[in-house]
């Protein structure tokens, strides 16, 4: 049985995996509940649309980790949430940037 | 702060960190009873392949045996029973589970473990019924939202000195290449400084640093150096060299391997 397998990406990697489970992190820069969308700047301070299932995904804390599915809006890629993970009210974003291209490096990413 | 204590204590035997000294057992059961007292960081997929040769054997990742692991991993689904909780795991390199036995009756509620949270997991790899699992001794919520990426590079950097060395060693040093379970213990704080392992020795006599350095500049130590080989690369009487290696066996710079007359680094 296959594993699931989520890469950590930023904005400008999403285009390297459409149609596939990835996790985004960044901070939540909007809460559209109408509409049940978020728009979320990623590590590399790209602006991110999320969609979501269901309101209740919508993350209370100002960072969130967003599991979903890389899909096409329009002339831009947005992500379909499967699982909003809140990661609290301070986060380095640039951190998260450094381990998210790390796992881009071949002789780094052996483990992931 | 004790929690941070907690994660690089070993449990019972030793602690702070440090692999027990081998030396109180020969051969193959010194090494892997410093296997057993070492804490790995792993992901998940790591643990996917691990091997085994047997139900009953020790588990392997990258030909290492495996101790305690830890891991730091997104909870997918909480399933408590009435001795147990199963945990199902997500680190975005695939599933695994992880078993706690523990009496949840009193717990605080921030220590409570909620799906779709970080925590961060210890302990050990198990089988049964053919599926494998971690074994977990301790299980809490991750507190620093920083704490999953610092996992992960923590992974990252001990799969590397595990299979390169330190950095600033010589490549002989590798002991990953050698199967040396005390490789694991690189990541202990004895071993991670630069330079380290000329500062651990340098008061040393003469004579003891010649040997270690010796030993530690061979390309092959999987099976030790017989102390043969270490006399004609040093020179002078058997009996001193042989004093020389009691004295670093009792100090536990140096263990025996296969048998009495071939030694390696506890590094």
């Amino acid at each position: 049985m296959s594993q699931p397998t989520h890469t950590l990406v930023n904005s400008a990697r999403l285009l390297d995996h459409i149609g596939q489970t990835v996790r985004l992190t960044g901070l939540v820069l909007l809460r559209n509940t109408e509409d049940k969308e978020l728009l979320v700047k990623a590590s590399d301070d790209g602006k991110v649309r999320v969609a979501l299932d269901d309101v209740t995904q919508i993350p209370q804390s100002a960072y969130a980790e967003i599991v979903g599915e890389v899909v096409k809006s329009g002339d831009a890629l947005a992500v379909q949430a499967k699982h909003v993970i809140e990661t609290g009210d301070m986060l380095d974003l640039s951190l998260v940037d450094f381990v998210v291209e790390a796992g881009y490096n071949p002789r780094l990413a052996r483990a992931w | 702060m004790s929690q941070f204590n907690d994660y690089y204590a070993n449990k019972g035997e030793g602690g702070g960190g440090y692999v027990q000294s081998p030396f109180s057992s020969p051969g193959g059961g010194a090494r892997r009873q410093a296997a057993q007292h070492a804490l790995r960081p792993v992901s998940i997929k790591q643990l996917l392949s691990a091997t085994q040769v047997h139900a009953d054997a020790e588990f392997k990742i990258d030909d290492l045996e495996v101790g305690q692991i830890t891991l730091v991993a997104h909870v997918v689904e909480v399933r408590n029973q009435t001795t147990n909780c199963t945990y199902t795991l997500d680190d975005g390199t695939g599933r695994y589970e992880a078993r706690h036995w523990a009496d949840t009756s009193d717990q605080k509620e921030e220590d409570v473990i909620r799906e779709n949270t970080y925590v961060r997991v210890m302990g050990g790899l198990k089988s049964f019924s053919g599926k494998h699992y971690i074994n977990a001794t301790h299980v809490r919520p991750c507190k620093d939202s920083h704490e999953p990426y610092f996992h992960k590079l923590d992974t990252m950097t001990v799969s590397l000195i595990l299979k390169h060395g330190l950095p600033g060693q010589p490549r002989a040093g590798n002991h990953a290449a050698s199967g040396n379970p005390n490789g694991a213990s690189a990541y202990t704080a004895q071993a991670s400084t630069a330079g380290g392992v000329n500062d651990q020795w340098s008061g040393l006599p003469d004579l003891q640093q010649r040997i270690l350095r010796f030993i530690l500049a061979q390309p092959n130590r999987q099976d030790g150096i017989p102390v043969t080989a270490i006399a004609r690369a040093i020179g002078g009487q058997a009996a001193e060299i042989s004093e020389a290696l009691d004295i670093l066996l009792d100090e536990g710079h140096v263990y025996t391997t296969m048998d009495d007359t071939h030694f390696d680094l506890a590094l």
